[in-house]
C-alpha cells in the first residue's frame, strides 16, 4: 500500500510562502524524511495556525513518525488524528486536505472513512486523477459496490490505454449486478485491441473473453453464452479448456439440453475422470439418477472399463447398490484396497455408514478377508487389522477397538497410524493424558512428520497440559530469539492452535474456578486472560484476512484474473461465518459471560492474598518469567501478557456493563446476521444487558431458521422466566408475554407444562448441543429434576469425553 | 499374493526411535544407534513395501595385530517377527552387505554373528550364501570380543572374491518363495 501522496501536477500553487514550505514538507514526507517535514510544517503552523493542509500534512506525518525519534516534540502518534480533524473543521473543501485526510484513514484500515474523503476530493475538483484509482480500492473493499463503476469509469476515462482499468470497470458493473454494462466493456476493448494483439498478450485476452462469457451467463442470457463458448471452442481462442467446458455443461443443464450437456460431461470425464461431481452430472444429464440400480449400475460398470485405474466408476455404485449386489461390489471394492495396502481404505468407505445395513456387510467382508486370505501379506493382515479397529471405534465399541489397535500395534510396531488410532481411542474414553501420551510416542517414530507433531500437539492441548503443546509444536516454528514457537505460531497464523489453546485455558479456568469455590484451592492463574487473547488474536487473524483483498482490487485487474478475483470477492463476503471465527466467538463469548457474572471478584481478592504469601521472590520471579515465556503471544507485546486490563474492565463496578460488551458485540455483528450463531450469542449478551425485548427477537429468528433447534428451549425458558417475574418492569413483562404467545402458544397456555413440552419438542436428541441447552436452562424450580434426568440420560450416551466437556458448561 | 517392494535406507536423526522397536525385545542403548546411525551404508533399516520392519548393521572387522580391516561382520540382522523368513528380507540386507564390503570398502571378507539358540533359522539358513562357521578362538578374532559375551553366538565366514567352494544348497524347507521383486 502506498502511502505517499501521488501527485502528478504541483498540489497547491505556489502563490504564498506558507504554500511553497507546505510544498517543500510534502515533499520531505514523500520521501520519508518525517522529522524534517515535521519542522518545516511546525514553523508554517507557527505563523499561519489556520493553515489548513499543513494540519492535515502534520496529523499524516505524526502517524507515519516514529515516535522515539521525536522524543523532545510533545506531540505523538497518538495526537495525528486530532490535527487531520482540525484540518477538516478548517477547510473540508480543500481536496488537498480531503486527499491526505483519505490516505490517513486508509492507513488507520478505515477504509470507509477512507473512501468518504477520497470521495470529497474528487468531489472538490483534485487534479489528481489516481485519487479514483484508491477510492475505486477503497470501494471495493467495502462492499459498496453501487458507487464502484463510477470511480472505475472515472478512472478508465482518465487512463484509457491500459486494459486492466477497461477490465476493472467490467467487474464493477458486474458486482454492481449491470451485466449488460459490463459486456458493453468487454466487448468494447476486445474491437478496440483487435489488430494489436501480440503473443504476450493472448493470456490476459483470452481469459477475458471466458469472462464475459460468465458475465452473459450471469445474466440468465445462457443461449448467447454458450454460442459464444462455441465460437470460441471453434477459433481455439481459449486457454482454460477446463473452464470453458464446465461452463458449457452447466449452461446446457440451465437450458435442460441435456443430452447436450451429458456428451460435455462425457468430454470433461476424459480430461479428469477422478472428478466424482462430473459423474453425477452425468448421470444426471442421462435421466438416470433417479432410475433403478440396474441401469446405473451399467453406465458405472462402463464408465469402469474405460477408466479402469479411476476410483469413482468402483465407489459411486455402493452408494445406491442393496443386498447381495452391495457385497459383491463392496467386496471387490475393499478387499482390493487392502491387498494392495491402502492405509485409507476406511476412510473411503466411511460414508457408506450411513446406511446402517451396509456396516454390517462391510464388517462380515472384512472379518472374513482378515481370518483368511489377509495373512498370506503380513502388510495386509496390518491394514487389515487396521482397517477392523476403525470400523470398531466408528460404531463406539471401544474395547474391540482397543483390542484390535493392540493388535496391530504389536504385528506391526513400525506403523505410525495404529497409534494414532489407539490415541483417538482413549481420547474418546477421556483419558487424555494418555491418549496424548501415545500420540507423542508415535511422534518419536518419525520425528519429520508434521502431522504427527500437529497431533500430538493438539493431543496435549486437549488434555490441558498446554505449556508441553508449546514445547512440541516449537520443534517446527522459527523460534530465533523467542524461547519457543508461540510468536511465530501467531505470525504464521495458526488458527487451530490458537483456538485450541484458547479454549484449553478456558477449560483450566474452569477448573480452577471450580475449585475456589469448594475452597479445594487458592491457586489463581491468568487462564482467563490468556483464554481471552488466544481467542482475539483468531479474531485478528480473520480481520488481516479481510484486510488482505485490498492489494487484489487493483492486482487482480493488471493480471487479469477476473474470475478468481470475483471468487475472492465472494468467499471476502462470507469470510467471518467460517467455523473457526465461530468457534472463536463463541469461546470468547463464553469467556466473557462467565467473567462478567460469577467469581471474578473473588478470585482477584485471593490472588491478591496468595501474592503477598509468596515469601521466596527470586523464584516466584522465576515463576513469572516461564509463564510469560509460554503466554507472550504476537511479535509486539510487552505489556498486559495476561489481557488483565480487558478483565479489568469485565470485572469493574464503575464500567456501564454496555461498554463491558461493546468490543465483543462488534466482532458479532460482522457475522452473517441471519445465522443460527448469531442468534444465540446475541441473546446470550442481550439476556446480561436485560434487553429482553432484542433477546425475543433472536429468538424469534432462530424459530423461522430451525424451529427444532435445541438452543429455543433454553432461550424460551429465560424469556418466559422473565415473562413471569416479579421484579421486571410491568410493560416488559406485558411485551414479552404477547410476543412469546404469539410465536409460542403451546408453551404459553396456562395449563400446558413447559417442561414436558420442551423435552419433546426441542430436548429430543441425544446429542451435545443439546445437553449444552439443558445445561443453559439454569433451571432451579420443582421441574429441575425432570432436565437433570434427561441430561444425565444425555451424558450417558455420549462416549465419556463428550460426556465429560458438558461439565464445563455447567 | 500382490508384488513385494524390499529396499533398504539408511538410519536418519528422524527415525532413531523405530530401532528398538524393530530389535525388541532386544533393547540397545541410544549410544550405539547413534553409532549404527552415523556409520551410514553399514546400517540400513530394510523395508518392506515402504514400511520399515528390518534392520542390518556391519562394521569392519579388524584383528588387533592388523593394520586393515579384513572384511565387514554384520552384528546385527533383525526382522520384525511376522516379517521374518518369508520374505527374502534377510537375504537382500546380506546381499547388500556383501555388495558394500566387496565393491565400496574393497574387503575380501564377509562375516556374520549369529545366536544359535536365539536366531537358529539364520543358523540354519547362512551356510547356503557361502558361508562357513568359524572357530571364534582363532588367533586372528582373540581380543575383539566379537560375541559381547552371549555364550551362543557364533561366527561364519565367507570369501567374497574367490568362490572356493560351492556353497551347499539350503535344506527345502530354507528355500525362499518365488516373489518378483
Amino acid at each position: 500500500m502506498s502511502k505517499r501522496l501521488p501527485v502528478r501536477k504541483p498540489v497547491v500553487s505556489l502563490g504564498s510562502k506558507d504554500d511553497t514550505q507546505f510544498s517543500e514538507a510534502l515533499k520531505l514526507y514523500d520521501s520519508k524524511q518525517y522529522k524534517k517535514s515535521l519542522k518545516i510544517l511546525d514553523t508554517v503552523l507557527k505563523k499561519n495556525s489556520q493553515h489548513a493542509p499543513s494540519l492535515a500534512l502534520k496529523g499524516l506525518v505524526l502517524n507515519y513518525c516514529d515516535v522515539s525519534d521525536i522524543t523532545s516534540m510533545t506531540t505523538s502518534k497518538s495526537e495525528a488524528e486530532s490535527y487531520i480533524l482540525k484540518a477538516l473543521s478548517k477547510d473540508d473543501s480543500n481536496h488537498i486536505v480531503n486527499h491526505i485526510a483519505g490516505i490517513y484513514y486508509r492507513a488507520l484500515k478505515n477504509y470507509k472513512e477512507a473512501c468518504k474523503w477520497y470521495n470529497a476530493s474528487i468531489e472538490n475538483k483534485s487534479p489528481n486523477k489516481s485519487i479514483l484509482r484508491d477510492l475505486s480500492s477503497m470501494q471495493a473493499q467495502i462492499g459498496d459496490f453501487t458507487k464502484l463503476p463510477i470511480s472505475r469509469l472515472a478512472y478508465l476515462e482518465d487512463q484509457p490505454g491500459y486494459r486492466a482499468n477497461w477490465t476493472g470497470a467490467a467487474v464493477a458493473h458486474h458486482l454492481n449486478g449491470d451485466y449488460q454494462a459490463a459486456e458493453k466493456v468487454l466487448t468494447r476493448i476486445e474491437e478496440l485491441v483487435e489488430d494489436k494483439l501480440q503473443p504476450s498478450d493472448l493470456t490476459e485476452h483470452y481469459e477475458l473473453l471466458l469472462y464475459k462469457v460468465k458475465i452473459i451467463g450471469d445474466s440468465g442470457d445462457f443461449k448467447r453464452a454458450i454460442e459464444l463458448i462455441n465460437q470460441l471452442l471453434e477459433s481455439k481462442k481459449y486457454y482454460d479448456g477446463l473452464g470453458l467446458l464446465e461452463l458449457k455443461a452447466h449452461y446446457l443443464i440451465q437450458l435442460n439440453e441435456l443430452k447436450s450437456a451429458s456428451l460435455v460431461y462425457r468430454e470433461l470425464l476424459k480430461r479428469n475422470p477422478d472428478n466424482v461431481e462430473y459423474y453425477y452430472k452425468l448421470e444426471k444429464t442421462l435421466g438416470i439418477s433417479n432410475s433403478n440400480s440396474e441401469i446405473r449400475l451399467k453406465l458405472y460398470e462402463k464408465l469402469n472399463k474405460f477408466y479402469p485405474k479411476s476410483d469413482p466408476p468402483k465407489f459411486i455404485p455402493l452408494t445406491f447398490l442393496k443386498g447381495e449386489e452391495f457385497e459383491i461390489h463392496a467386496q471387490e471394492y475393499i478387499i482390493s484396497q487392502l491387498s494392495r495396502g491402502v492405509p485409507s481404505t476406511f476412510v473411503n468407505v466411511k460414508p457408506l455408514y450411513k446406511n446402517k445395513e451396509n456396516i454390517k456387510t462391510i464388517f462380515n467382508i472384512v472379518d472374513e478377508f482378515f481370518y483368511g486370505d489377509a495373512k498370506e501379506n503380513p502388510l495386509t493382515t496390518a491394514w487389515t487389522a487396521y482397517f477392523l479397529t476403525q470400523h470398531y471405534y466408528h460404531i463406539k465399541d471401544y474395547e474391540y477397538a482397543l483390542k484390535m489397535c493392540d493388535f496391530t500395534i504389536n504385528h506391526t510396531p513400525t506403523l505410525i497410524e495404529p497409534y494414532i488410532m489407539k490415541a483417538r481411542i482413549l481420547k474418546r474414553q477421556n483419558q487424555l493424558i494418555e491418549a496424548a501420551e501415545i500420540m507423542e510416542y508415535a511422534r518419536k517414530l518419525d520425528l519429520q512428520d508434521r502431522f504427527i507433531n500437529s497431533k500430538t500437539t493438539k493431543y496435549y492441548l486437549r488434555a490441558n497440559e498446554i505449556n508441553k503443546a508449546i514445547d512440541t509444536i516449537s520443534i517446527f516454528t522459527k523460534n530465533d530469539d523467542s524461547p519457543n514457537g508461540l510468536k511465530d505460531l501467531h505470525t504464521m497464523q495458526s488458527i487451530w492452535f490458537l483456538i485450541e489453546s484458547g479454549e484449553a485455558y478456558f477449560r483450566l479456568y474452569k477448573l480452577a474456578n471450580a475449585k475456589l469455590e469448594k475452597h479445594i484451592s487458592e491457586d489463581v492463574d491468568d487462564d482467563d486472560g490468556l483464554s481471552y487473547k488466544r481467542f482475539k488474536s483468531v479474531c485478528s487473524i480473520f480481520d488481516e484476512f479481510h484486510d488482505d483483498q485490498l492489494d487484489f482490487h487493483q492486482y487482480c485487474m493488471r493480471k487479469a484474473t477476473p474470475r478468481a478475483y470475483m471468487t475472492m470477492i465472494s468467499w471476502g463476503q462470507n469470510l467471518y461465518d467460517q467455523g473457526l471465527y465461530i468457534r472463536s466467538i463463541s469461546g470468547m463469548t463464553n469467556l466473557t459471560m462467565s467473567v462478567v457474572s460469577n467469581t471474578k471478584i473473588f478470585k482477584k481478592e485471593v490472588k491478591s492474598i496468595t501474592k503477598k504469601s509468596k515469601k521466596d521472590k527470586k523464584e516466584e520471579r522465576e515463576r513469572r518469567d516461564l509463564l510469560i515465556s509460554y503466554s507472550a503471544g504476537s511479535t509486539n507485546e510487552t505489556d498486559d501478557i495476561f489481557a488483565e486490563l480487558y478483565l479489568q474492565k469485565l470485572t469493574s463496578s464503575k464500567i456501564k456493563d454496555v461498554e463491558k460488551l461493546e468490543s465483543l458485540v462488534k466482532l458479532i455483528n460482522k457475522m452473517d446476521s441471519n445465522s443460527v450463531i448469531t442468534q444465540i450469542l446475541n441473546f446470550k449478551l442481550n439476556y446480561y444487558l436485560k434487553k429482553y425485548v432484542i433477546c425475543y427477537q433472536s429468538l424469534k429468528n432462530l424459530n423461522s431458521i430451525q424451529p427444532k433447534n435445541s438452543n429455543i428451549g433454553w432461550m424460551f425458558l429465560k424469556l418466559y422466566k422473565v415473562a413471569k417475574s416479579e421484579d421486571e418492569l410491568e410493560p416488559i413483562k406485558k411485551i414479552l408475554i404477547v410476543s412469546l404467545t404469539k410465536t409460542f402458544p403451546e408453551l404459553m397456555d396456562d395449563k400446558a407444562d413447559i417442561i414436558d413440552i420442551l423435552l419433546s419438542t426441542y430436548f429430543t436428541k441425544d446429542d451435545f448441543e443439546t445437553g449444552r441447552s439443558i445445561i443453559e436452562c439454569d433451571d432451579d424450580d420443582d421441574d429441575n429434576i425432570k432436565l437433570i434426568e434427561r441430561l444425565e440420560i444425555i451424558q450417558n450416551k455420549l462416549d465419556p469425553y463428550r460426556s465429560n466437556y458438558l461439565n464445563y458448561y455447567k | 499374493m500382490s508384488k513385494v517392494r524390499i529396499a533398504l535406507d539408511d538410519l536418519t536423526v528422524n527415525n532413531l526411535g523405530l530401532f528398538n522397536l524393530i530389535t525388541a525385545p532386544e533393547e540397545y542403548p541410544q549410544s550405539y544407534i547413534q553409532e549404527c546411525k552415523e556409520s551410514g551404508e553399514l546400517a540400513q533399516y530394510i523395508y518392506f513395501n515402504e514400511v520399515p520392519v528390518g534392520v542390518i548393521v556391519a562394521r569392519p572387522i579388524q584383528p588387533t595385530k592388523s593394520k586393515s580391516p579384513v572384511g565387514l561382520v554384520i552384528e546385527l540382522l533383525s526382522v520384525l517377527k511376522s516379517y521374518r523368513h518369508n520374505f527374502d528380507l534377510e537375504n537382500e540386507a546380506i546381499a547388500y552387505i556383501e555388495k558394500i564390503g566387496k565393491e565400496t570398502k574393497h574387503l575380501n571378507f564377509g562375516y556374520i554373528l549369529i545366536d544359535k539358540e536365539a536366531n537358529d533359522w539364520l543358523y540354519e539358513f547362512i551356510p547356503s550364501r557361502g558361508y562357513i562357521e568359524e572357530d571364534l578362538n582363532d588367533e586372528l578374532y582373540k581380543g575383539l570380543n566379537l560375541t559381547k559375551g552371549k555364550e551362543n553366538v557364533v561366527l561364519f565366514k565367507k570369501d567374497l572374491v574367490n568362490k572356493l567352494k560351492a556353497p551347499p544348497m539350503p535344506p527345502q524347507s530354507m528355500q525362499f518363495p518365488q516373489i518378483s521383486t
